[in-house]
């Protein structure tokens, strides 16, 4: 079985009138592979990524992650699965701010026993010399990397990464999504990153194209674009 | 097409200004909890300010009614000759005099105690009647409410086998409280312990006096003469002069009308003696002249409310305490107030930084986006203002006044209207100020600035990461806890200002019951340390055997002593103590009475040259060891003692001395008119035992005086339950509001750490340690602070009779810090509901 598994998993949100935001919606995704979950503003991306990341229910269907059904999980077994499992990316990266670069990676890392190294972590995103910096005092892509690093130093079985360069210009998006491929490749983490741009895709290794809440069709690179080739 | 769209032509004033309203009713609704969090704490300071600054009117009202409907007199006169119809008729064409009502008093003594018996009068001096009727005999009498009950039979027996009074046996028809008489003290009297008891009121003609022995006579009333007011004041001063001038001629008539026929009969003799010498003619001179001396001096006494109504002083003395609080307290609940609100409003205004933004950008004007939020604002303090003042002015100060010891008819409190207009611009305009000054702050910045989120305030450094040796040893979760206090420095100091308010106000409450229920205990378990005092009937030089077989089986260990009420001059007024002499100093009297140094706590033993004093005197006389008192006792003579040491005491004013030294100062015999000892006996049984023997007027046991003690503060419990109130109140309003901007504030902070994988707990574990560490800095704050306020609270409450413990017991400390952190931990358990229904998902989508 493969190592992400949605099997007709389906969305429901009630609330004033009942919005059906993903629906019968499969797909798999192999262990160590970049991902890249392609389509329009409202088709149901970030739905999906909320799923997979332990952070909303599904209203029906199968999400398997390594094995374990997380669709099945209670609100508690879900924040250890988010604690131990999943490293998160956002768009408007969400640093603590009143943490210093490197603490806001020492924070993460206070929760998982595997944790790498928040200083090497640092390092290798390229920001050893910006630790003992505040957010404030960082570039927005300075802060996407710290918000990387941050993901990273928890050592997660998967890194979902949200429209992670949607709040950065073309240049500075291109490093970020350098990085990110780098950390694929390199530390062999399952990478899945969530974006309406499909230049990003052409790095990917598979690209599922969501449409209307549901899988359009899923496209294979046997041999992704590399990043720093992309021209945007 | 366009062009058939009809353009809604609207007046320009009104534009735009619909959509706001029904935008700021939404808001009100959405944000309730906000709303209502802002019309508490506005309540609270109104109530606060409210009920203090009206105590004391309010009181005065009722006291000022009171007086008006008993006509109380204003002035009183004694003559020492007595006052007759033409003193009356004299003082009654004096122009400022209302009402003069010539009048008859006089101390008896119902068994044990000392009371006075007043005529009934309709024109002055008046009473409530608390129940029954009004008598119709000499037989009837009316009595004091707060000892006897309706049926009750009062048999009295005058000093020195007088008759002055028709009948000695009164049946109680109906019972009062009497103007009079208001408080708990009724003063002292010149007969039996020198303490006056109760009173009664019989008919006119119940006494036989054939001159009135006081004359009382009221003011013509003006609107402007108030109770204590200084017009008042003048005008009795003035009335004063005006009747002594009076007085003058009516002291010389009275005392010719006296001696009259004796000096004429005098004159008569002794023409005739000179004409005809005779033994008998001079016998009869002489007779007549010691009969004409006997008469005495006639002089009039004037005494105004401060001299004969007792309460009056004490009441005006209270007064003032409660006026010093009421300039205080309200005071610091203003800047509570100030704070919470321009917190709320800031916070709540940077919130909706995009919606103003979006507004000003259609282009409405700032004015109109100013007064959106000035009627939110408004609306929620006019409530606020309008429940506080209500409930200030109908509960809290008819609370306080329960709390005064004094019998005066319920209160009604009125409407100030004047006040709660002043009060509400004032909020409404500080609440203004506070808003638009906010609103402006943002408005200098560019609607095209004000679409964009906040630029991120920046974290920093704080001094204490310098200190690497200890900034090193924190753990993870510590450091980012103390940055964060250092960083939140506003809510962090109002954090402080609430708890530390709060855990005062509980403490001050706990703190003034453990100084006055203290005294009790100690004055009758460690200064007094008798069983029982027992009067006697007469004065006796040593304990006779009959009444040695009186005491025998009944009590154990009797010590015979004199205790003598006097006067003690003191640098401003006259205090009343008690001079107590022992027959002998021996370990039997200092088994009874610890007279220990206040310096060091020993005992002191008495000697022939020195007297030692309690406390209080020493204070109102501002006198050390070695420096002298002077005494005075009921027929005004003087005597100057040396004070050997100051003892301690708490209840009433002693001064102690050995026999040798009180017969070399005083020039008289000891003998003794107590007898103090421990019961051998069941109370009731020593009591009846000892009054039925004839030789006993009073017995008194020492729990009961402690009961007493301890009785006549009942009242202050409610105090207690009020600050309780208000400071539950303030801790919950304080914290809630904290609580809760500090989570809408840094939302997305909490959302990354619910999706980084924090745990409910580790959640609430980050965001309350903060707050938990200041609320007991805060209670360490309240703790640290309550004794140097209680300190003078204290002093401020005690008077001459009781001194009050100034030492708060260590379980106060503990309730109030228990207390206050109970508050907040509930105050994080309610919001901790808001913490976990944060929504992560919706935090982090977008920018605020």
């Amino acid at each position: 079985m493969a190592f992400i598994v949605f099997k007709n998993v389906r969305k429901e949100y009630v609330r004033e009138v009942r919005v059906l935001a993903v629906d019968k919606c499969s797909f798999e995704i192999e262990k160590g592979e970049l991902v890249v979950v392609l389509g329009q503003s409202g088709a149901g991306k970030t739905t999906i990524l909320n799923m997979l990341g332990g952070m909303d229910f599904s209203t029906s269907g199968h999400i398997i992650v390594d094995g374990k059904r997380i669709d099945q999980m209670k609100k508690k077994e879900l924040v250890s699965y988010r604690r131990h499992d999943i490293g998160f990316v956002f768009q408007f990266y969400n640093l603590i701010p009143n943490l210093t670069a490197l603490e806001n990676v020492e924070l993460a890392c206070e929760l998982c026993s595997n944790a790498l190294d928040p200083k090497v972590v640092l390092k290798q995103v390229g920001l050893e010399k910006r630790m003992n910096n505040f957010p404030a005092q960082l570039s927005g892509g300075e802060q996407q990397r710290v918000a990387i690093a941050r993901a990273i130093a928890k050592n997660p079985k998967i890194l979902l990464c949200d429209e992670p360069t949607g709040a950065l210009d073309s240049k500075t998006g291109q490093k970020v999504i350098e990085l990110l491929e780098d950390t694929c490749r390199n530390m062999g983490i399952t990478t899945v990153v969530i974006t309406h741009n499909a230049m990003i895709a052409e790095i990917a290794d598979k690209v599922i194209h969501i449409k209307n809440g549901t899988v359009d069709h899923v496209e294979l690179h046997s041999n992704p674009k590399k990043a720093k080739d992309m021209v945007w | 097409m366009l062009n058939f769209i009809p353009i809604l032509k609207k007046r320009k004033i009104w534009c735009g200004d619909k959509m706001l309203f029904k935008n700021t009713l939404r808001k009100i609704k959405r944000s309730f909890g906000r709303y209502a969090s802002l019309i508490v704490i506005v309540f609270i300071g109104t109530a606060i300010f409210t009920s203090l600054q009206l105590c004391t009117p309010n009181i005065k009202e009722v006291q000022q009614d009171y007086y008006d409907d008993t006509k109380l007199m204003d002035l009183k006169i004694n003559g020492t000759l007595g006052l007759t119809d033409k003193d009356v008729s004299e003082l009654k064409k004096l122009d400022q005099v209302d009402r003069v009502v010539g009048s008859y008093s006089k101390e008896v003594l119902d068994n044990n105690h000392t009371m006075k018996v007043h005529a009934i009068e309709d024109d002055v001096n008046r009473f409530d009647l608390v129940d029954g009727k009004m008598p119709m005999n000499d037989e009837e009498c009316l009595a004091d409410a707060s000892y006897y009950q309706v049926g009750d039979i009062i048999t009295i027996t005058e000093p020195n086998h007088e008759n002055d009074l028709k009948t000695h046996r009164f049946k109680v028809t109906g019972t009062i409280y009497s103007p009079l008489y208001t408080g708990t003290n009724y003063g002292s009297s010149r007969i039996g312990d020198g303490t006056l008891y109760s009173y009664m009121f019989v008919l006119k003609d119940t006494f036989q006096y054939d001159v009135y022995t006081e004359i009382y006579v009221t003011l013509k009333q003006s609107s402007d003469d108030m109770i204590y007011s200084s017009n008042y004041k003048d005008n009795i001063e003035q009335l004063t002069k005006e009747i002594e001038k009076v007085s003058e001629k009516a002291e010389k008539r009275r005392y010719d009308e006296l001696t009259e026929d004796m000096v004429l009969q005098l004159e008569q003799l002794k023409q005739a003696n000179q004409m005809m010498p005779n033994p008998i003619y001079q016998q009869n001179i002489e007779t007549l002249e010691s009969a004409i001396d006997q008469v005495g001096e006639s002089k009039w006494h004037i005494f105004d409310r401060y001299d004969s109504v007792i309460s009056y002083k004490i009441l005006e003395m209270q007064y003032d305490e409660v006026q010093i609080l009421a300039n205080i307290v309200p005071f610091f609940f203003f800047i509570v107030v100030l704070l919470m609100t321009s917190n709320t409003m800031t916070r709540m205004i940077t919130e909706e930084r995009s919606e103003m933004g979006a507004m000003t950008s259609i282009g409405i004007s700032n004015r109109r986006i100013i007064n959106h939020y000035v009627i939110y604002i408004l609306s929620s303090t006019v409530v606020g203002t309008l429940l506080g003042f209500l409930f200030g002015n109908y509960v809290l100060t008819p609370l306080f006044y329960s709390c005064f010891p004094v019998h005066m008819p319920e209160m009604h409190s009125t409407f100030h209207f004047g006040l709660f207009i002043i009060l509400l611009i004032f909020v409404q305009a500080l609440m203004m100020t506070v808003t638009i000054y906010s609103c402006l702050k943002l408005f200098r910045q560019s609607p095209a600035n004000l679409l964009r989120p906040p630029a991120p305030k920046s974290g920093k450094k704080i001094i204490l990461e310098k200190i690497h040796i200890l900034w090193n040893h924190l753990s993870f979760s510590w450091k980012i806890t103390i940055r964060n206090i250092f960083r939140y420095k506003k809510r962090v100091f109002m954090t402080l200002v609430g708890t530390a308010g709060c855990t005062f106000l509980i403490l001050i409450g706990f703190g003034i019951q453990d100084s006055i229920e203290g005294v009790g205990k100690k004055q009758y378990t460690d200064v007094l340390r008798y069983e029982n005092m027992i009067v006697l009937k007469n004065n006796i030089s040593d304990i006779s055997n009959s009444l040695d077989a009186v005491l025998k089986d009944q009590v154990k260990d009797p010590l015979l002593l004199n205790q003598t009420h006097f006067k003690v001059h003191t640098t401003t007024d006259d205090m009343d103590a008690y001079v107590i002499v022992p027959k002998e100093d021996d370990s039997n009297f200092y088994k009874y009475f610890a007279i220990k140094s206040n310096q060091d706590g020993k005992t002191k033993k008495l000697n022939n040259n020195q007297v030692y004093v309690t406390t209080q005197i020493a204070r109102r006389c501002d006198i050390e060891a070695g420096d002298k008192i002077t005494l005075e006792d009921s027929d005004g003579n003087t005597y100057q003692v040396v004070v050997g040491d100051i003892i301690e005491n708490y209840v009433s004013n002693y001064i102690y001395m050995n026999r040798f030294l009180y017969e070399n100062t005083m020039k008289e015999e000891w003998t003794g008119n107590m007898i103090v000892s421990q019961n051998d006996h069941s109370k009731k049984q020593i009591a009846n035992h000892l009054l039925d023997s004839g030789e006993v007027l009073s017995v008194q046991f020492a729990d009961d005086l402690l009961e007493d003690v301890n009785g006549g503060i009942s009242g202050l419990e409610n105090v207690i339950v009020v600050l309780i109130l208000i400071a539950s109140l303030l801790a919950f309003s304080v914290l809630y509001n904290l609580t809760s901007i500090n989570i809408s504030e840094r939302i997305r902070e909490i959302s990354t750490l619910k999706v980084l994988g924090y745990t409910d707990l580790e959640t609430r574990r980050y965001i309350y340690r903060e707050t938990l560490i200041m609320v007991v800095f805060g209670i360490a704050l309240g703790l640290f602070l309550t004794p140097f306020a209680h300190h003078y609270i204290v002093n401020l409450l005690q008077n001459d009779e009781t001194l009050l413990l100034e030492q708060i017991e260590l379980s106060s400390y503990i309730y109030a810090s228990l207390i206050t952190f109970i508050f907040a931990v509930i105050m994080q358990y309610v919001t901790h509901f808001k913490l976990r229904k944060v929504d992560m998902i919706e935090a982090l989508k977008s920018v605020d």
